[in-house]
Parts: structure tokens; sequence; C-alpha cells
């Protein structure tokens, strides 16, 4: 099963999955987007390129350094409640 | 919304056993050093000519396990922080459906910015000192990390119907 998960036809389907998926959450889009892009360049030319294996360590490198100093994401931060308008009675 | 993270999760385990022999030296992950050479020779003529030779070599293995290891936490991360995103700019609406998936959400936040700082730190004490125990340090925090990832997941709607 393992071996034909590594399948680069199994992994095109998986792809083609996930963009599939993508499509019905535009707002989630852009940031998955980059999920899919760099899943395609890791299989692409059977090579990972140094400046592949240089961005992918510049990126987590800025991604683990925001949490670790402080600067979380808004995302990632727990706020306040949305305020439900009060019904006139 | 659901099988867009369990494709991302799914994606996020073949990674392990795909990347050998694949990185190209002089990555990140795979550095190597030029070493250039310079050597002076008197020819017959009695000219002195200097010539230079330069040499690639690798200064470490090629690291694939810390490779997949980063490659693994970026999927899981980004997947993560589509969640949240998405229920933050969405909140409005979110919040109309019920008010516990922010409050779910909310219970989550923590401990995921805690296992990243956990991932960072363990992660710069790898780079310093690469060793197994270190990535199996790593792949542990990771696999808490997919938990959450996978318990946030489930927690959004996959279609939302506004009133």
């Amino acid at each position: 099963m393992i071996a034909a998960l590594l399948n680069p036809a199994t992994l095109e389907l998986i792809v083609a999955g996930i963009q599939a998926a993508i499509t019905a959450t535009p707002k989630v889009y852009a940031v998955a987007a980059a999920a899919v892009e760099w899943i395609q360049s890791l299989f692409a030319a059977g090579v990972i390129t140094s400046e592949t294996q240089d961005k992918l360590l510049a990126w987590v490198d800025n991604a683990v350094h925001a949490h670790v100093i402080g600067e979380t994401p808004p995302a990632w931060t727990v706020e306040p409640d949305p305020v439900t308008p009060t019904p006139n009675q | 919304m659901k099988a867009l993270y369990a494709l991302a999760l799914a994606a996020s385990f073949l990674f392990t056993g795909c990347v050998k022999d694949r990185l190209q030296p002089g990555g990140a992950y795979a550095p190597t050093v030029v070493t250039t050479s310079t050597y002076t020779v008197t020819n017959t003529d009695g000219m002195v000519v200097t010539n230079s030779l330069s040499v690639t070599n690798a200064t470490a293995l090629p690291d694939y396990p810390f490779f997949i290891v980063d490659s693994t936490f970026k999927v899981t991360y980004t997947a993560l922080d589509a969640v949240f995103t998405f229920e933050r700019e969405n909140r409005a609406l979110l919040w109309q459906l019920s008010p516990s998936i922010k409050h779910s959400l909310d219970a989550i936040r923590p401990q995921a910015n805690d296992i990243v700082k956990d991932f960072g730190i363990a992660r710069a004490s790898y780079k310093a000192n690469p060793t197994p125990a270190g990535l199996n340090t790593m792949n542990t925090i990771i696999a808490k990390l997919k938990q959450l990832q996978a318990s946030a997941a489930a927690l959004v709607p996959t279609t939302i119907n506004a009133k």
C-alpha cells in the first residue's frame, strides 16, 4: 500500500483531489494552494533543488521564530467573542 | 473543507521514503563547500603561471530525515493555519451557526502555539547538534500538531449556508 502511495500517478490524483477541494473554499485557496504548489515542486524533475531546500528552511525558520519570540499570528490567538446585538424588547 | 484537510494530512505522510537521493548538493539540507587552491607553475620558458583548482565537497551527509521533518511540519502548519484563518475571517457567520466552533478552536489555539514553540526549540537544538534522538523529538512534536490539526479540521463545517 505504501508503494502505491509513493507512485507519482497516485500523487497526481491526490493533488488533483486537493485542488478540487480547494475550489469549494475560495477564502482558504491562497493558503492551501501554496501547500499544493509545494507538494508538486517536490516531485518535479525528481530532484529537490537547492533553491527549494533553501526556501523550505527559511520558511520553517520564520514560522517557528515568530511563535518562539511571542509574535503569534492573529489567527492563532484567542480573541474576544463577537458582540451579539441585543434584540429590542 | 474536511476533505481538503484530510488530503493534506495524507500528503504529509507521503513524504516518508519519497525523497531518497533527491537532495541537490548545495542546498540547505545538503550543504557543500567549495575549496579553491591556488598554485604556481614555472614552465619551460621560465614563465611563472598561476592556476587555481576548485573542489566542491559536502560539509556533511545530506540530511534527508531533517528535510522530511521540515516538509511535514510545513504541510501540517499550513493546514492548521488555514483552519484558524478560515474561522477568523468568517467568524461572524460561523458564530451564527454555533458559538462552540470558535470556543472549541480557542481551546486548540494556545495548545497549537505551545507545540510550535516546542518544535522551534527542538529544531534549534537539532540544528546545533544533529542526532537521531533529536529527530525523534521533532517527529513526536509534529505528531501532536497533526492531532490538533485533525481536531481543528473536524470542527469546521464543510458547507456554510448564509441565513
